[in-house]
């Protein structure tokens, strides 16, 4: 087709040559052909080219060249005209043709580099292993025309970690890749390993192991050029680049959780030393006086027992709350669930408070018609108490309660509010973390524990718990739960 | 095990396989006028039932020769002792089971002494109390069995004939624990389901809108979370 072209060239350019061969020299209408061989070697390559010098030179000595319409040439010097003619024409083309070549080379190296360039950038974007994955498919299917698919070593098994499943379905391809896995080396279509295989295999190796097998089927059938097969290497090396930085990043995060863990760990200890050793010491350093002073007066021995049994129930109230902690982190809460009434669930965290709450006057406001609540009776009373008990421990002056409960939208919220010191603006979202203790002038007694527990049943309730202030001083917990 | 018959005093058997255990509970029901005899396994506990005869037994579940819900079937089998399971075990599965079979109440440990004496006093007036005494009274609640009357601060209250039956059975069982299978079985006869549990809440929420002071802090009905209701009994 092309050499077609360049003869059609020739003609037209032969047309005009011989209405103006009596207006111009000779030697100028050479160089008319001269141009159509580098227009030729430009447009068409370098057959043609080649074609067209010699074709111009036969042409011009045949019909511009005296005697016309013969190949015999009268005037010898003509012959130089010819030579160099040719020799131009020759040269030229074949310089074009470097140029072109370059050029060529220069654009697919630059359609290379961005494509590499690009899923670089993806990878570095690309949080999570599986998404990395089909990024990086998705860039060698674009830039090499194929299907791909990544396949990772399982019990001495290839399996398709991800891509296309069905990408190798053949007995054939199935030893093609076991063979560039165990070899580390490309195999299947057009290598030397398996080359019946429809499938390119390529291993990816990271820096100390094989991580894998890209395998791609091109779309069309024609060998990939010496670069293509370069680019896809790279490609190989950015995927195990990449997964080993995931790698890293997970073991990362990994790290990172145990440190917070193991900080926790400490307050943890910490806060439990402190919380266990102090009834402990008071129980036994009571005891022991009233064991060792036989002198004691009834009074003091009194005292001194009272004093060991609140300690105990405090210290009772602890291992609880450690009890039920454990639970919730270890994730045993075992949910009873039963449709309940809410007055009673309430009704009887009250009446199991009724010691603490002795002082308090209580106000409780449930509509008539709320609809019962699906919970775990013994759990949300737990939750109920725990809140009531704090808000008997951070009241001074007003001894006052209110626990109410009513219907927003899907939820049945039950809100208890006191008149006490309240919370600090930024620590309401806090209250609920472990071991979270309100920094106040004065000690109050608690384990950090109580509302964290809370946040852990009223959550593995689907339900949602806040802590609010109170306008007039005071604080509001807000328990949402489901219907 | 002490043999010597004190007739006139209240005799009671503690099961326990923790020494610390018995030894408290030992002193203190003592020191309260109470002939205390104990056991350390369930073997000596169902032995001890036909030689020592108490009024009443403390049981352990937790014990080392067998499960203490075995030991309650035993004693079930031949004996009406009113028995009070003390136990570590504080999941509901656990409280209901030994109800289920029989144990009259159920405390968890660690306990006070002072929850334990008004659980035993409420146990014992009950099974102490003559079969012909059909007055039952609790602060201001009145009932008076023979008449079918239900008074609060000397005024009649009407109730449904489902509510009375409840309100009788509890009266009967008064201070003892009724676990839902328990009432739903004894005033229907039925077996539970979430149609009778529904049923059994509205009932008792009905029941204490007539007799309870403030619905919303009951002081007769006391809901045992998870398990079922006990009736006050002072």
């Amino acid at each position: 087709m092309n050499y077609l072209k360049s003869i059609i060239l020739l003609i037209i350019v032969s047309f005009f040559g011989s209405i103006l061969q009596h207006t111009i020299a000779h030697t100028n209408l050479a160089m008319l052909y001269i141009l159509v061989v580098v227009i030729t070697s430009i447009l068409w390559g370098k057959g043609p080219s080649l074609v067209a010098a010699i074709l111009s030179v036969l042409i011009f000595d045949f019909f511009f060249v005296p005697p016309h319409f013969s190949l015999t040439v009268a005037d010898t010097e003509y012959l130089i005209t010819f030579g160099t003619l040719f020799i131009v024409g020759t040269v030229i083309s074949s310089l074009t043709l470097k140029a072109r070549k370059q050029a060529e080379t220069a654009k697919n190296r630059e359609a290379h580099t961005r494509a590499l360039y690009n899923m670089s950038k993806d990878i570095v974007q690309t949080i999570g292993q599986e998404t990395l994955f089909k990024m990086v498919i998705n860039h060698v299917n674009k830039t090499f025309d194929a299907e791909t698919a990544i396949f990772v070593n399982n019990n001495d098994k290839m399996i398709v970690k991800s891509g296309p499943h069905d990408i190798m379905n053949t007995e054939t391809d199935a030893s093609a890749l076991m063979e560039s896995f165990k070899n580390g080396k490309p195999a299947g279509w057009n290598t030397n390993l398996v080359p019946e295989a429809n499938v390119y295999y390529l291993p990816i190796h990271t820096t100390n192991n094989m991580f894998g097998v890209l395998g791609v089927k091109f779309n069309k059938k024609k060998s990939p050029t010496h670069e293509q097969y370069r680019l896809l290497e790279t490609f190989a090396n950015q995927i195990a680049l990449a997964f080993e930085r995931n790698k890293l990043a997970d073991a990362e995060q990994q790290a990172n959780s145990l440190r917070e863990r193991e900080k926790l760990h400490t307050v943890f200890l910490n806060s439990i030393s402190h919380d266990m050793k102090t009834p402990l010491a008071a129980i036994s350093g009571s005891l022991s006086s009233i064991l060792n002073d036989t002198n004691m007066d009834e009074t003091s021995k009194k005292i001194l027992l009272e004093t060991a049994y609140e300690e105990s129930t405090r210290m009772n109230h602890l291992v609880g709350d450690l009890l039920d902690m454990a639970r919730v982190e270890a994730g045993a809460l075992q949910i009873n669930k039963n449709y309940a009434e809410v007055k009673d669930l309430i009704g009887s965290s009250l009446k199991q408070m009724e010691k603490t709450l002795k002082d308090f006057t209580i106000f409780v406001k449930i509509p008539y018609d709320l609809p019962e609540i699906s919970v775990d009776f013994i759990l949300m009373t737990k939750v109920l108490k725990n809140i009531l008990d704090n808000a008997v421990k951070h009241s001074q002056n007003i001894k006052e309660i209110i626990v109410s409960a009513y219907l927003t939208g899907n939820c049945i919220d039950i809100s208890i509010a006191d008149r006490g010191i309240g919370i600090p603006t930024d620590d309401l979202e806090h209250v609920f973390n472990k071991f979270y203790r309100v920094k106040r002038p004065t000690n109050y007694d608690g384990t950090g524990l109580g509302l964290s527990v809370c946040k852990g049943i009223v959550e593995a309730h689907k339900g949602k718990i806040r802590a609010e202030n109170f306008d007039n001083g005071g604080t509001i917990i807000i328990i949402s739960m489901p219907l | 095990m002490p043999q010597t018959k004190t007739q006139n005093t209240i005799r009671a058997l503690i099961v326990d396989d923790e020494k610390s255990i018995r030894k408290f509970l030992s002193v203190s029901l003592s020191s309260r006028g109470y002939t205390v005899s104990e056991a350390v396994n369930g073997k000596q506990a169902i032995e001890a039932i036909s030689l020592f005869r108490p009024d009443f037994v403390i049981l352990d579940l937790g014990l080392p020769d067998m499960d203490g819900n075995k030991v309650l079937e035993e004693i079930r089998n031949h004996s009406n002792v009113p028995i009070i399971i003390l136990s570590v075990r504080d999941r509901q599965e656990d409280k209901i089971k030994a109800l289920d079979k029989g144990a009259d109440d159920y405390l968890t440990k660690p306990f006070g002494i002072e929850e334990l004496y008004s659980r035993l006093k409420a146990v014992l007036r009950r099974t102490l109390r003559i079969e012909d005494e059909p007055v039952f009274k609790s602060g201001k609640l009145y009932v008076d069995l023979a008449k079918r009357t239900v008074k609060i601060c000397a005024r009649n209250i009407e109730l449904t004939p489902t509510e009375y039956d409840i309100l009788k059975l509890m009266v009967m069982n008064a201070g003892r624990v009724m676990t839902h299978r328990q009432l739903i079985k004894q005033v229907w006869n039925k077996n539970p389901d979430e149609y009778m549990d529904h049923l059994l809440r509205v009932t008792i929420s009905n029941l204490r809108s007539k007799i309870e002071p403030d619905s919303s802090k009951p002081e007769f009905i006391i809901t045992e979370p998870a398990v079922g209701y006990r009736l006050q009994n002072e």
